[in-house]
């Protein structure tokens, strides 16, 4: 992975040292260039100073022949040194055709010889041969000055020439320049712009990504890594992480799928345990034949059950409602009824709104039984069993009392503790006085429509009665309802 | 993203434009690059001569320099050339008292004006710097040598010719350069020398034409003004040749009268051809200038050398001429 800094640092270090490079290569041009003026003009210095010192030389010393004065001597001998020390930097600094420089030092050489002679014979008091002298190193001085012209002349065109060449240069130079500075420029932009592209595209692209995942789309589009570098790192590990939350929901949705159907398996094997359609038939029948054979509680009888059976038989994935379930239990306390005779009573006390709550199918009914079983059949008399309901706090209680024998605690929690096991479906088992669905089969149904559990409670005690309650919500009443259409 | 792709090939281009322009002109700056020379120091030269020619442009003392410069490469010596650019006695003493100032190793120059130049040259001499006179001789001074034409020699000759030429019978005038120039006396003497046997060969006149061809035409129409018998025209030099033939073509009497020229300019040589020069001195211009420095070479060296060399001299007439001759091509040149 290139980390974005050393991409950064990279880019500028370039950036720097290139801009750096560039500058100091124009300013080691233009010190070039100064260099080489210096040169020149230290040439013409060297030339303008030997003619200069020459010339004071000359006059020192003729007007020390007329004044006598001991400075002028000293500035004399000052002169002469300074000019021999000139010759001797001469032949090194000055160019030109080299037979003019040497004739130039050796003229200077001439000078000295006469000056000194002419010193020498005016010291003699030989006014003739100083004067001589003095003449010739006039005309040395003449020649000098003619020959320092001469190499002057030489250097100026040279100097023309270069002069010329060095004004091209620098003038490409400093197109040259210019076009680096453009240069330089784009290059920036071009880098800066790949550069912050490097880093936002892949910014929006994961910013896009992450709100269609708020919006609840896992499915999106991998996000394509373009950079070797820590965004590129983060997109991967975002594309993972939204693949991993995809696929883990998806087994969850297949979870409750699977959820579901057991549920909706769950429902039909309970509700087809009862294969009523025979029954039901048959039941007419008998039915029918009673009142021919003129046996009308017989028949009146046989309706009941047939009644019950026909209400059981409708729609059994359906829930249905407590009215309904009402008039189950009523036709099966008429048949207990006359069974039992007076051995028990039955109260009903339904508060209207509750009416309409939906319950699943044989829900009231095997309560009933169960208060039954475990309640009246061992009383010789005065049973009392009772259902009511209310409406109250959001919730819908159906309290089915009786005053039976109670259970022991350890019934109740077995009851209430819903083993998934189609065995325990079954509930205890008391084939000659139920419909064959025991206590877990109510609870767990009323679950699995309401969604919900602990729908259910057991209030008893030995000898004291029991009370089955149902707590319902009422929310469920528009809700639920409405799915359990939906999904039936 | 259209519109970055865009972006893109435009900075890029841009970018590779512009780098190209620096490139470019880098390129461009490098072929400019110049310096200033430095210093360098140059094969130097055994010995550091100076030659003085008369006049620095003029034709004969180029080839004199030529033949000074082959011994040059020769013999590994360094041979200034440099003097008057118009003929000037004064002149020609301050050069030779520069080399002299200058310390050379040798000079080289024509004995112009022996009585004027006889004392720098003995100043040369004193001050130990040898002096070979070239062209002319200044016998009077000290110098160390003289290679030359034996100017005596080149005169009498130039009479013989004469003489033979015109079957002993002429009335002649001469044109020289000039009066005081010793080359031109000697030659004028030689040539008097040579003609004075002769009793039927008369030298009528002699005028000076300062080395000018105007001024030679000027005296030589003079002197045809002043002795309308002449017959015949010596020119010591080539200038006075082309003065005398120019006044005598104007005159028409150029087929007529007999001309004897000296030195072998091209143009001489074309007059030759054309018959109006009937004869003329060859001198050898370039051998002077390589025995000059050859000798002079010897003498800084502390040989021995002869005082006098002769370097030749010639007459040709138009049948002498060779074939390339007769055909226009490189010149000998004259004073």
């Amino acid at each position: 992975m290139i980390h974005i800094q050393t991409k950064l640092m990279t880019f500028f270090i370039i950036l720097i040292l290139f801009m750096n490079g560039v500058a100091y290569f124009l300013y080691q041009g233009s010190q070039d260039t100064i260099r080489q003026y210096d040169v020149l003009l230290e040439r013409f210095f060297l030339l303008n100073e030997v003619q200069q010192t020459t010339e004071d030389v000359y006059q020192n010393l003729k007007s020390y022949f007329i004044n006598k004065s001991p400075e002028l001597l000293d500035d004399y001998r000052e002169g002469r040194k300074e000019l021999v020390d000139l010759q001797k930097e001469f032949p090194s600094k000055v160019e030109g055709n080299h037979l003019v420089v040497e004739n130039h030092t050796n003229m200077i050489e001439s000078f000295l010889e006469e000056s000194d002679q002419a010193l020498q014979a005016y010291r003699q008091e030989d006014i003739k041969a100083y004067s001589a002298h003095i003449q010739e190193a006039e005309k040395v001085l003449s020649y000098l000055q003619e020959t320092t012209l001469q190499l002057i002349n030489e250097e100026l065109s040279e100097y023309d020439s270069f002069y010329k060449s060095l004004v091209l240069h620098n003038e490409f130079i400093e197109r040259m320049g210019v076009a680096v500075f453009i240069f330089t420029l784009f290059a920036s932009l071009l880098f800066a712009f790949w550069f912050s592209r490097g880093i936002t595209k892949p910014i929006d692209d994961l910013s896009r990504a992450a709100r269609e995942i708020a919006s609840g789309k896992f499915d999106g589009h991998k996000v394509p890594v373009q950079t070797k570098d820590e965004l590129g790192f983060l997109t991967e590990t975002f594309n993972r992480m939204r693949e991993d939350i995809q696929s883990l929901v998806l087994q969850i949705k297949q979870k409750s799928e699977m959820k579901r159907l057991m549920k909706e398996m769950e429902l039909k094997s309970l509700q087809s345990q009862v294969n009523p359609h025979f029954l039901f038939n048959t039941l007419n029948l008998i039915a029918k034949t009673s009142y021919i054979e003129d046996a009308k509680r017989t028949g009146e009888l046989i309706e009941a059950v047939s009644t019950l059976l026909r209400h059981n038989l409708t729609r059994l994935d359906q829930p249905t409602t407590l009215k309904e379930e009402l008039k189950s239990v009523n036709e099966y306390m008429f048949i207990q009824k006359a069974r039992f005779g007076q051995r028990f009573s039955y109260y009903e006390n339904i508060d209207p709104e509750t009416l309409s709550t939906p319950l699943p199918v044989l829900t009231l009914q095997p309560l009933i039984e169960n208060a039954f079983i475990h309640g009246i059949e061992q009383m010789e008399s005065g049973g009392v069993i009772q259902i009511s309901t209310t409406f109250q706090d959001g919730l819908i209680r159906v309290d089915i009392v009786d005053n039976g024998a109670g259970m022991k605690k350890e019934r109740v929690e077995k009851l209430l503790s819903i083993d998934k096991d189609k065995e325990d479906l079954q509930g205890a088992n008391h084939s000659g006085h139920t419909t064959g669905i025991g206590l877990p089969n109510i609870m767990r149904r009323l679950e699995l429509l309401y969604e919900r559990e602990e729908l259910l409670d057991i209030e008893t005690e030995i000898n004291q009665g029991t009370t089955i309650r149902l707590q319902l919500p009422s929310e469920r009443l528009q809700e639920g309802y409405h799915d359990e259409v939906a999904h039936s | 993203m259209r519109y970055e792709r865009v972006i893109y090939v435009v900075l890029t281009a841009v970018m590779v434009i512009f780098g190209g322009i620096s490139l470019f002109y880098y390129l461009k700056a490098l072929q400019n690059d110049v310096r200033i020379s430095e210093v360098h120091s140059a094969e130097k030269g055994d010995f550091h001569f100076v030659l003085i020619p008369q006049e620095t442009d003029n034709d004969y003392w180029r080839l004199v320099e030529k033949g000074a410069r082959e011994a040059e490469r020769v013999l590994g010596v360094e041979v200034e050339y440099d003097g008057p650019k118009k003929t000037s006695v004064t002149e020609h003493i301050e050069w030779i008292e520069k080399a002299i100032a200058s310390k050379v190793d040798g000079i080289i120059t024509q004995g112009l004006d022996e009585e004027a130049f006889a004392p720098v040259i003995n100043k040369a001499i004193q001050k130990r710097i040898p002096v070979i006179t070239i062209d002319t001789d200044a016998s009077s001074s000290q110098r160390s040598a003289y290679v030359g034409t034996d100017n005596y020699q080149a005169g009498f000759l130039a009479g013989e010719a004469l003489v033979q030429d015109t079957g002993g019978k002429a009335n002649i005038g001469i044109i020289t350069g000039s009066f005081d120039a010793r080359n031109m006396q000697l030659r004028v003497q030689g040539f008097r020398d040579a003609v004075k046997e002769y009793p039927h060969v008369n030298i009528l006149d002699i005028k000076a034409s300062n080395i000018t061809r105007i001024q030679a035409a000027e005296k030589a129409d003079e002197m045809l003004n002043e002795h309308s018998n002449i017959n015949a025209f010596f020119g010591t030099s080539a200038l006075d040749s082309y003065g005398i033939a120019s006044t005598l073509q104007q005159r028409g009497r150029a087929n007529q009268t007999y001309i004897i020229a000296f030195d072998t300019l091209p143009e001489t040589i074309q007059l030759i051809r054309e018959g109006i020069i009937d004869a003329t001195v060859v001198q050898k211009p370039y051998t002077m200038g390589y025995e000059s420095v050859k000798r002079l070479t010897q003498i800084a060296k502390g040989e021995q050398v002869s005082q006098i060399h002769h370097t030749g001299t010639d007459i040709i007439r138009r049948e002498d001429l060779t074939e390339s001759e007769l055909h226009p091509h490189e010149s000998e040149g004259s004073s």
